[in-house]
Protein backbone atom coordinates (compact mmCIF):
# COMPACT_ATOMS: atom_id res chain seq x y z
CA UNK A 1 0.00 0.00 0.00
CA UNK A 2 2.79 2.36 1.04
CA UNK A 3 4.38 1.50 -1.89
CA UNK A 4 1.74 2.16 -4.43
CA UNK A 5 1.75 5.09 -3.16
CA UNK A 6 4.98 5.71 -3.62
CA UNK A 7 4.78 4.82 -7.09
CA UNK A 8 2.34 6.86 -7.92
CA UNK A 9 3.75 9.93 -6.30
CA UNK A 10 7.17 9.28 -7.97
CA UNK A 11 4.67 9.39 -11.07
CA UNK A 12 2.96 12.40 -10.21
CA UNK A 13 6.31 13.88 -9.41
CA UNK A 14 7.80 12.47 -12.55
CA UNK A 15 4.90 14.03 -14.54
CA UNK A 16 4.98 17.35 -13.03
CA UNK A 17 8.74 17.36 -13.84
CA UNK A 18 8.64 16.43 -17.29
CA UNK A 19 5.51 19.42 -17.63
CA UNK A 20 7.55 21.99 -16.29
CA UNK A 21 10.71 21.12 -18.04
CA UNK A 22 8.23 21.13 -21.32
CA UNK A 23 6.80 24.65 -20.08
CA UNK A 24 10.17 26.32 -19.21
CA UNK A 25 11.93 24.79 -22.47
CA UNK A 26 13.60 27.50 -24.65
CA UNK A 27 11.28 28.64 -27.43
CA UNK A 28 13.67 29.69 -30.15
CA UNK A 29 12.43 30.99 -33.10
CA UNK A 30 12.61 28.14 -36.58
CA UNK A 31 14.50 28.73 -39.39
CA UNK A 32 11.42 28.12 -41.67
CA UNK A 33 9.63 31.34 -39.85
CA UNK A 34 12.74 33.28 -41.95
CA UNK A 35 11.17 34.70 -44.94
CA UNK A 36 12.51 32.56 -48.04
CA UNK A 37 15.00 34.64 -49.60
CA UNK A 38 15.50 37.28 -47.34
CA UNK A 39 18.74 38.79 -47.64
CA UNK A 40 20.51 41.44 -46.06
CA UNK A 41 19.76 44.64 -48.08
CA UNK A 42 21.13 48.28 -47.86
CA UNK A 43 17.33 49.49 -46.90
CA UNK A 44 17.12 46.26 -44.13
CA UNK A 45 20.98 47.76 -43.01
CA UNK A 46 19.62 51.36 -42.49
CA UNK A 47 17.01 49.98 -40.89
CA UNK A 48 18.82 48.21 -38.63
CA UNK A 49 21.42 50.90 -37.78
CA UNK A 50 18.80 52.88 -36.60
CA UNK A 51 17.84 50.59 -34.05
CA UNK A 52 21.36 50.08 -33.39
CA UNK A 53 21.59 53.79 -32.11
CA UNK A 54 18.09 53.39 -30.61
CA UNK A 55 18.46 50.74 -28.50
CA UNK A 56 22.42 51.83 -27.32
CA UNK A 57 24.04 48.47 -27.88
CA UNK A 58 27.25 50.01 -28.32
CA UNK A 59 26.35 51.35 -24.55
CA UNK A 60 26.84 47.11 -23.48
CA UNK A 61 28.88 45.41 -26.09
CA UNK A 62 31.37 48.09 -26.81
CA UNK A 63 34.69 48.27 -24.58
CA UNK A 64 33.65 50.70 -21.68
CA UNK A 65 36.67 53.02 -22.45
CA UNK A 66 36.04 53.18 -26.26
CA UNK A 67 35.24 56.27 -28.02
CA UNK A 68 33.88 57.22 -31.90
CA UNK A 69 34.62 54.37 -34.67
CA UNK A 70 35.44 51.66 -31.32
CA UNK A 71 32.19 51.58 -30.55
CA UNK A 72 31.20 49.86 -32.82
CA UNK A 73 33.86 46.93 -31.98
CA UNK A 74 31.24 45.21 -30.17
CA UNK A 75 34.05 42.87 -28.24
CA UNK A 76 31.94 42.91 -24.73
CA UNK A 77 33.59 42.63 -21.08
CA UNK A 78 31.50 45.40 -19.19
CA UNK A 79 30.47 44.29 -15.95
CA UNK A 80 27.34 44.25 -14.24
CA UNK A 81 27.17 43.61 -10.16
CA UNK A 82 24.16 43.43 -9.23
CA UNK A 83 22.06 41.38 -6.53
CA UNK A 84 22.42 38.07 -8.64
CA UNK A 85 26.12 38.37 -8.94
CA UNK A 86 27.81 40.30 -11.85
CA UNK A 87 27.25 39.82 -15.27
CA UNK A 88 29.79 40.20 -18.08
CA UNK A 89 28.69 41.60 -21.59
CA UNK A 90 29.43 39.01 -23.72
CA UNK A 91 31.50 39.62 -27.46
CA UNK A 92 28.51 39.80 -29.99
CA UNK A 93 31.27 41.21 -33.15
CA UNK A 94 30.95 39.39 -36.29
CA UNK A 95 33.87 36.96 -35.03
CA UNK A 96 32.93 33.37 -36.06
CA UNK A 97 34.76 32.26 -32.84
CA UNK A 98 34.61 34.75 -30.02
CA UNK A 99 31.30 36.24 -31.49
CA UNK A 100 28.35 35.91 -33.32
CA UNK A 101 29.90 35.96 -36.62
CA UNK A 102 28.49 31.97 -37.58
CA UNK A 103 25.14 33.07 -36.51
CA UNK A 104 22.36 33.00 -39.12
CA UNK A 105 19.29 35.22 -38.87
CA UNK A 106 16.89 32.78 -37.16
CA UNK A 107 19.81 32.41 -34.19
CA UNK A 108 20.00 36.07 -33.95
CA UNK A 109 16.39 36.68 -33.86
CA UNK A 110 15.84 33.95 -31.50
CA UNK A 111 18.20 35.57 -29.00
CA UNK A 112 16.93 38.90 -29.98
CA UNK A 113 12.82 38.28 -29.62
CA UNK A 114 12.83 35.05 -27.19
CA UNK A 115 16.35 35.62 -25.21
CA UNK A 116 17.50 31.84 -26.61
CA UNK A 117 21.18 31.40 -27.61
CA UNK A 118 22.57 29.47 -30.49
CA UNK A 119 23.07 26.75 -28.21
CA UNK A 120 19.25 27.05 -27.33
CA UNK A 121 20.33 27.75 -24.16
CA UNK A 122 17.60 30.51 -22.26
CA UNK A 123 19.88 33.84 -21.78
CA UNK A 124 19.78 35.93 -19.17
CA UNK A 125 17.38 38.94 -18.83
CA UNK A 126 20.51 41.29 -18.27
CA UNK A 127 20.33 41.32 -21.77
CA UNK A 128 17.18 43.09 -22.24
CA UNK A 129 15.46 40.23 -24.80
CA UNK A 130 11.98 40.87 -22.30
CA UNK A 131 11.88 44.53 -24.33
CA UNK A 132 13.23 43.49 -27.69
CA UNK A 133 10.57 41.07 -27.37
CA UNK A 134 7.44 42.95 -28.14
CA UNK A 135 9.04 44.52 -31.11
CA UNK A 136 8.77 42.10 -34.85
CA UNK A 137 10.84 39.54 -36.51
CA UNK A 138 11.20 42.08 -39.25
CA UNK A 139 13.21 44.58 -36.75
CA UNK A 140 15.29 41.67 -35.51
CA UNK A 141 16.75 40.43 -39.61
CA UNK A 142 16.56 44.59 -40.07
CA UNK A 143 19.37 44.54 -37.11
CA UNK A 144 21.02 41.40 -37.74
CA UNK A 145 21.74 42.81 -41.30
CA UNK A 146 23.39 45.69 -40.27
CA UNK A 147 25.37 44.31 -37.01
CA UNK A 148 26.60 41.93 -39.78
CA UNK A 149 28.51 45.40 -41.52
CA UNK A 150 30.40 45.81 -38.20
CA UNK A 151 34.33 44.53 -37.21
CA UNK A 152 35.17 41.39 -36.01
CA UNK A 153 36.73 41.10 -32.69
CA UNK A 154 38.48 37.59 -31.41
CA UNK A 155 38.55 39.08 -27.51
CA UNK A 156 36.85 35.42 -25.79
CA UNK A 157 33.50 36.18 -24.19
CA UNK A 158 34.09 35.85 -20.15
CA UNK A 159 31.66 33.50 -18.26
CA UNK A 160 28.97 35.21 -16.00
CA UNK A 161 29.95 35.85 -12.48
CA UNK A 162 26.53 34.28 -10.59
CA UNK A 163 26.43 32.18 -6.91
CA UNK A 164 23.61 29.21 -7.04
CA UNK A 165 20.86 28.84 -7.69
CA UNK A 166 21.41 31.93 -10.14
CA UNK A 167 23.85 29.84 -11.96
CA UNK A 168 21.63 27.70 -13.16
CA UNK A 169 20.11 28.54 -16.69
CA UNK A 170 17.37 26.61 -16.64
CA UNK A 171 15.78 28.47 -13.68
CA UNK A 172 15.26 31.34 -16.29
CA UNK A 173 12.38 29.13 -18.02
CA UNK A 174 10.47 29.98 -14.85
CA UNK A 175 11.36 33.15 -15.07
CA UNK A 176 10.13 33.96 -18.23
CA UNK A 177 6.95 31.66 -17.86
CA UNK A 178 6.69 34.81 -14.68
CA UNK A 179 7.59 37.81 -16.06
CA UNK A 180 8.09 37.53 -19.71
CA UNK A 181 5.22 39.63 -21.71
CA UNK A 182 6.21 40.44 -25.25
CA UNK A 183 2.36 42.49 -25.48
CA UNK A 184 2.70 46.12 -24.83
CA UNK A 185 2.44 47.17 -21.34
CA UNK A 186 0.59 50.55 -21.77
CA UNK A 187 -2.57 49.76 -23.98
CA UNK A 188 -5.12 52.88 -23.42
CA UNK A 189 -5.04 56.84 -23.86
CA UNK A 190 -2.31 57.03 -25.86
CA UNK A 191 -2.24 59.87 -28.96
CA UNK A 192 -0.54 58.74 -32.47
CA UNK A 193 2.44 60.23 -31.67
CA UNK A 194 2.27 57.99 -27.96
CA UNK A 195 2.00 55.22 -29.57
CA UNK A 196 5.59 55.83 -32.01
CA UNK A 197 6.97 56.69 -28.68
CA UNK A 198 5.34 53.26 -27.15
CA UNK A 199 7.64 51.48 -29.86
CA UNK A 200 11.01 53.50 -28.83
CA UNK A 201 10.10 53.34 -24.90
CA UNK A 202 8.91 49.74 -24.15
CA UNK A 203 10.48 47.85 -27.23
CA UNK A 204 14.13 48.94 -28.37
CA UNK A 205 15.08 51.56 -26.33
CA UNK A 206 14.46 49.06 -23.18
CA UNK A 207 13.79 52.06 -20.61
CA UNK A 208 12.07 49.94 -18.31
CA UNK A 209 14.51 47.80 -17.92
CA UNK A 210 16.19 50.56 -15.17
CA UNK A 211 13.06 52.63 -14.75
CA UNK A 212 11.05 50.14 -13.84
CA UNK A 213 11.37 48.09 -10.09
CA UNK A 214 11.81 44.76 -10.03
CA UNK A 215 10.53 42.03 -7.42
CA UNK A 216 13.46 40.11 -5.18
CA UNK A 217 13.26 37.55 -8.65
CA UNK A 218 14.33 40.42 -10.78
CA UNK A 219 10.89 40.38 -12.38
CA UNK A 220 9.72 43.73 -13.47
CA UNK A 221 6.61 44.64 -11.45
CA UNK A 222 4.07 46.28 -13.73
CA UNK A 223 2.08 48.17 -11.55
CA UNK A 224 5.17 50.58 -11.15
CA UNK A 225 5.77 50.81 -14.80
CA UNK A 226 8.38 53.50 -15.08
CA UNK A 227 8.33 53.90 -11.36
CA UNK A 228 11.99 53.76 -10.63
CA UNK A 229 13.63 52.43 -7.56
CA UNK A 230 17.23 51.55 -6.10
CA UNK A 231 19.63 51.30 -8.75
CA UNK A 232 20.09 47.75 -9.93
CA UNK A 233 23.96 47.60 -10.69
CA UNK A 234 25.56 50.14 -8.00
CA UNK A 235 24.80 52.75 -5.65
CA UNK A 236 21.96 54.97 -5.52
CA UNK A 237 18.46 55.37 -7.49
CA UNK A 238 16.98 55.21 -10.71
CA UNK A 239 14.23 58.19 -11.12
CA UNK A 240 10.29 57.88 -11.63
CA UNK A 241 10.15 58.87 -15.20
CA UNK A 242 6.08 58.49 -15.39
CA UNK A 243 3.54 61.17 -15.04
CA UNK A 244 4.09 60.36 -10.40
CA UNK A 245 8.19 61.56 -11.20
CA UNK A 246 8.30 64.37 -13.98
CA UNK A 247 4.90 65.93 -12.68
CA UNK A 248 5.68 69.53 -13.92
CA UNK A 249 8.06 68.61 -16.91
CA UNK A 250 6.51 69.19 -20.11
CA UNK A 251 6.62 67.61 -23.17
CA UNK A 252 9.04 69.70 -24.37
CA UNK A 253 10.91 69.59 -21.40
CA UNK A 254 11.33 65.69 -22.27
CA UNK A 255 12.43 66.22 -25.14
CA UNK A 256 15.09 69.01 -24.45
CA UNK A 257 16.75 66.70 -21.60
CA UNK A 258 16.85 63.62 -24.57
CA UNK A 259 18.59 66.43 -26.69
CA UNK A 260 20.77 68.54 -24.75
CA UNK A 261 20.81 66.55 -21.48
CA UNK A 262 19.50 69.08 -18.68
CA UNK A 263 16.62 69.03 -16.86
CA UNK A 264 14.21 72.01 -17.14
CA UNK A 265 16.64 73.65 -14.18
CA UNK A 266 19.64 73.06 -15.66
CA UNK A 267 20.82 70.07 -13.98
CA UNK A 268 22.66 67.84 -16.25
CA UNK A 269 22.16 63.89 -17.27
CA UNK A 270 24.94 62.10 -15.26
CA UNK A 271 25.53 58.65 -14.00
CA UNK A 272 24.18 55.37 -16.81
CA UNK A 273 21.68 57.93 -18.50
CA UNK A 274 24.42 59.85 -19.78
CA UNK A 275 25.31 57.15 -22.58
CA UNK A 276 22.19 57.11 -22.97
CA UNK A 277 21.10 60.79 -23.95
CA UNK A 278 24.27 60.52 -26.65
CA UNK A 279 22.18 58.30 -28.72
CA UNK A 280 18.36 60.20 -28.27
CA UNK A 281 20.64 63.40 -29.23
CA UNK A 282 21.28 61.60 -32.78
CA UNK A 283 17.12 60.82 -32.72
CA UNK A 284 14.85 62.60 -35.26
CA UNK A 285 13.52 65.49 -32.83
CA UNK A 286 9.78 63.77 -33.84
CA UNK A 287 11.30 60.67 -32.11
CA UNK A 288 12.01 62.81 -28.96
CA UNK A 289 8.44 64.40 -29.44
CA UNK A 290 6.67 61.09 -29.37
CA UNK A 291 8.87 59.42 -26.64
CA UNK A 292 7.28 62.61 -24.57
CA UNK A 293 4.05 62.33 -25.50
CA UNK A 294 4.52 58.54 -24.55
CA UNK A 295 5.70 59.52 -21.25
CA UNK A 296 3.24 61.92 -20.52
CA UNK A 297 0.37 59.38 -21.22
CA UNK A 298 0.92 56.39 -19.23
CA UNK A 299 -0.25 56.08 -15.67
CA UNK A 300 1.58 57.89 -12.64
CA UNK A 301 3.73 54.90 -10.93
CA UNK A 302 3.68 56.43 -7.38
CA UNK B 1 27.16 79.51 13.35
CA UNK B 2 28.26 81.54 10.54
CA UNK B 3 25.51 82.10 8.00
CA UNK B 4 25.07 84.49 4.90
CA UNK B 5 23.33 87.28 5.70
CA UNK B 6 22.00 89.80 3.31
CA UNK B 7 23.94 87.84 0.10
CA UNK B 8 22.46 86.95 -2.91
CA UNK B 9 20.56 83.62 -3.23
CA UNK B 10 21.10 83.73 -6.52
CA UNK B 11 21.89 84.75 -9.92
CA UNK B 12 18.09 86.55 -9.96
CA UNK B 13 18.84 88.24 -7.27
CA UNK B 14 22.08 89.75 -8.99
CA UNK B 15 19.92 90.39 -11.55
CA UNK B 16 17.48 92.42 -9.61
CA UNK B 17 20.76 94.80 -8.25
CA UNK B 18 21.94 95.40 -11.71
CA UNK B 19 19.36 98.24 -12.43
CA UNK B 20 20.64 100.09 -9.46
CA UNK B 21 23.57 100.48 -10.86
CA UNK B 22 23.16 101.53 -14.04
CA UNK B 23 22.07 104.56 -15.86
CA UNK B 24 18.20 105.06 -16.20
CA UNK B 25 18.25 103.97 -20.51
CA UNK B 26 20.10 101.17 -19.57
CA UNK B 27 18.41 100.14 -16.89
CA UNK B 28 15.36 99.58 -18.33
CA UNK B 29 16.41 97.31 -20.76
CA UNK B 30 18.64 95.49 -17.92
CA UNK B 31 15.50 95.88 -15.72
CA UNK B 32 13.24 93.83 -18.66
CA UNK B 33 16.29 91.71 -18.86
CA UNK B 34 16.59 90.67 -15.16
CA UNK B 35 12.46 90.00 -15.07
CA UNK B 36 13.31 87.70 -17.64
CA UNK B 37 15.80 86.18 -16.37
CA UNK B 38 13.52 86.17 -12.67
CA UNK B 39 11.31 83.96 -14.18
CA UNK B 40 14.02 81.80 -16.18
CA UNK B 41 15.09 80.84 -12.62
CA UNK B 42 11.91 80.47 -10.81
CA UNK B 43 12.17 77.05 -11.66
CA UNK B 44 16.07 76.06 -10.24
CA UNK B 45 15.22 78.14 -7.05
CA UNK B 46 12.57 75.62 -5.88
CA UNK B 47 15.06 73.26 -4.61
CA UNK B 48 17.13 76.32 -3.27
CA UNK B 49 18.61 75.42 0.07
CA UNK B 50 20.03 77.75 2.46
CA UNK B 51 24.11 78.07 2.46
CA UNK B 52 25.90 77.38 5.64
CA UNK B 53 29.90 79.13 5.87
CA UNK B 54 30.27 75.87 8.11
CA UNK B 55 28.50 73.04 6.09
CA UNK B 56 30.14 72.22 2.81
CA UNK B 57 27.30 70.10 1.37
CA UNK B 58 25.40 73.02 1.32
CA UNK B 59 28.01 75.31 0.01
CA UNK B 60 28.43 72.80 -2.75
CA UNK B 61 24.81 72.19 -3.74
CA UNK B 62 24.06 75.93 -4.09
CA UNK B 63 27.85 76.03 -6.38
CA UNK B 64 25.78 73.48 -8.35
CA UNK B 65 22.89 75.17 -8.49
CA UNK B 66 24.15 78.80 -9.35
CA UNK B 67 25.75 76.75 -12.29
CA UNK B 68 23.14 75.48 -13.23
CA UNK B 69 21.09 78.50 -13.46
CA UNK B 70 23.94 80.01 -15.54
CA UNK B 71 23.18 77.47 -17.91
CA UNK B 72 19.81 78.52 -18.07
CA UNK B 73 20.09 82.08 -18.87
CA UNK B 74 22.51 80.69 -21.95
CA UNK B 75 20.18 77.89 -22.95
CA UNK B 76 16.69 80.10 -22.43
CA UNK B 77 19.10 82.15 -25.00
CA UNK B 78 20.10 79.16 -27.59
CA UNK B 79 16.17 77.98 -27.61
CA UNK B 80 14.77 81.34 -28.93
CA UNK B 81 13.15 81.82 -25.47
CA UNK B 82 15.34 85.20 -24.76
CA UNK B 83 16.98 87.48 -26.41
CA UNK B 84 21.06 87.25 -27.03
CA UNK B 85 22.33 89.32 -24.53
CA UNK B 86 26.50 89.82 -24.24
CA UNK B 87 26.62 90.88 -20.65
CA UNK B 88 24.09 88.58 -18.87
CA UNK B 89 26.04 85.35 -21.13
CA UNK B 90 29.36 86.91 -20.00
CA UNK B 91 27.87 87.14 -16.68
CA UNK B 92 26.77 83.91 -16.65
CA UNK B 93 30.13 82.15 -17.72
CA UNK B 94 31.95 84.37 -15.06
CA UNK B 95 29.55 82.50 -12.49
CA UNK B 96 30.43 79.44 -14.22
CA UNK B 97 34.05 79.95 -13.79
CA UNK B 98 33.87 81.57 -10.42
CA UNK B 99 32.43 78.35 -9.19
CA UNK B 100 34.77 76.49 -11.10
CA UNK B 101 38.07 77.84 -8.97
CA UNK B 102 36.67 77.01 -5.19
CA UNK B 103 34.72 73.87 -6.08
CA UNK B 104 37.71 71.25 -5.00
CA UNK B 105 37.65 72.63 -1.59
CA UNK B 106 34.37 71.73 -0.86
CA UNK B 107 34.75 67.71 -0.81
CA UNK B 108 36.49 67.07 2.61
CA UNK B 109 36.81 63.37 3.73
CA UNK B 110 33.66 62.31 5.48
CA UNK B 111 31.34 64.43 3.75
CA UNK B 112 29.44 61.93 2.06
CA UNK B 113 26.55 61.88 3.38
CA UNK B 114 22.92 60.89 3.29
CA UNK B 115 21.45 63.85 1.48
CA UNK B 116 24.45 64.87 -0.72
CA UNK B 117 24.58 63.12 -4.34
CA UNK B 118 28.62 63.01 -3.89
CA UNK B 119 29.59 59.59 -5.43
CA UNK B 120 32.17 57.75 -3.63
CA UNK B 121 34.54 57.75 -6.68
CA UNK B 122 35.38 61.40 -5.46
CA UNK B 123 37.04 60.65 -2.70
CA UNK B 124 38.37 56.71 -4.28
CA UNK B 125 39.70 58.31 -7.77
CA UNK B 126 40.43 61.61 -5.73
CA UNK B 127 42.98 62.63 -9.02
CA UNK B 128 40.48 61.79 -11.34
CA UNK B 129 38.40 63.95 -9.51
CA UNK B 130 40.63 66.86 -9.09
CA UNK B 131 41.46 66.38 -13.03
CA UNK B 132 38.10 67.01 -13.77
CA UNK B 133 37.81 69.97 -12.00
CA UNK B 134 40.88 71.56 -13.67
CA UNK B 135 39.32 71.19 -16.80
CA UNK B 136 36.18 72.65 -15.84
CA UNK B 137 38.21 75.56 -14.46
CA UNK B 138 40.22 75.83 -17.69
CA UNK B 139 37.18 75.39 -19.56
CA UNK B 140 34.96 77.93 -18.37
CA UNK B 141 37.97 80.09 -18.30
CA UNK B 142 38.33 79.61 -21.96
CA UNK B 143 34.55 80.72 -22.30
CA UNK B 144 35.05 83.44 -20.21
CA UNK B 145 38.13 84.72 -22.53
CA UNK B 146 35.66 83.77 -25.80
CA UNK B 147 33.35 86.31 -24.29
CA UNK B 148 30.50 85.21 -27.18
CA UNK B 149 29.40 88.36 -29.34
CA UNK B 150 26.44 86.49 -30.67
CA UNK B 151 24.30 83.16 -30.44
CA UNK B 152 26.36 81.30 -32.25
CA UNK B 153 29.51 82.33 -29.99
CA UNK B 154 27.54 81.12 -26.80
CA UNK B 155 26.46 78.05 -28.07
CA UNK B 156 30.29 77.38 -28.89
CA UNK B 157 31.15 78.56 -25.73
CA UNK B 158 28.05 76.47 -23.53
CA UNK B 159 29.29 73.20 -25.42
CA UNK B 160 32.86 74.02 -24.12
CA UNK B 161 31.51 74.43 -20.58
CA UNK B 162 28.27 71.85 -20.71
CA UNK B 163 30.53 69.32 -21.13
CA UNK B 164 32.05 69.35 -18.01
CA UNK B 165 28.78 69.30 -16.71
CA UNK B 166 28.15 65.68 -18.20
CA UNK B 167 31.48 64.26 -17.85
CA UNK B 168 31.68 64.71 -14.14
CA UNK B 169 27.91 63.83 -13.23
CA UNK B 170 28.93 60.40 -14.65
CA UNK B 171 31.38 59.73 -12.65
CA UNK B 172 31.27 61.49 -9.68
CA UNK B 173 27.43 62.05 -8.55
CA UNK B 174 25.05 59.18 -7.64
CA UNK B 175 21.50 60.39 -8.17
CA UNK B 176 19.18 59.86 -5.08
CA UNK B 177 16.01 61.42 -5.41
Amino acid sequence: MVRRALLVAAGIAAAGLGGGLWLTAPRPIEAAAIPAGWSPDAEARARGARLFALGSCASCHADPSASGEDRLVLKGGRRFETGFGTFVAPNISQDVAAGIGAWGPAEFASAFLRGVGAEGEHLYPAFPWASYGRLELADALDLFAYLRTLPADPTPSRPHELGFPFSVRAGLGAWKLLFFDPDWVVTEGLSASAERGRRLVEGIGHCGECHTPRNALGGPEPAKWMGGGPNPDGPGTIPDISPSGLGDWSGADIAYFLESGFTPDYDSVGGSMTAVVEETAKLDPQDREDIAAYLKAIPPAN
Amino acid sequence: MLVFRNAPKDVADLYREIPKLMPRKLSLTAAAFGAACVAAIGVASATEVEPKLDDKVSLRKEMMRLTGASMGVMARIAKGEAEFDAGAVLGALRTMHAVSLGFADQFPEGSETAESEAGPKIWSDAAGFEAAVAKFIADTGAAVKLAPADAEGMKQAMGMVGANCKACHTDYRVKKD
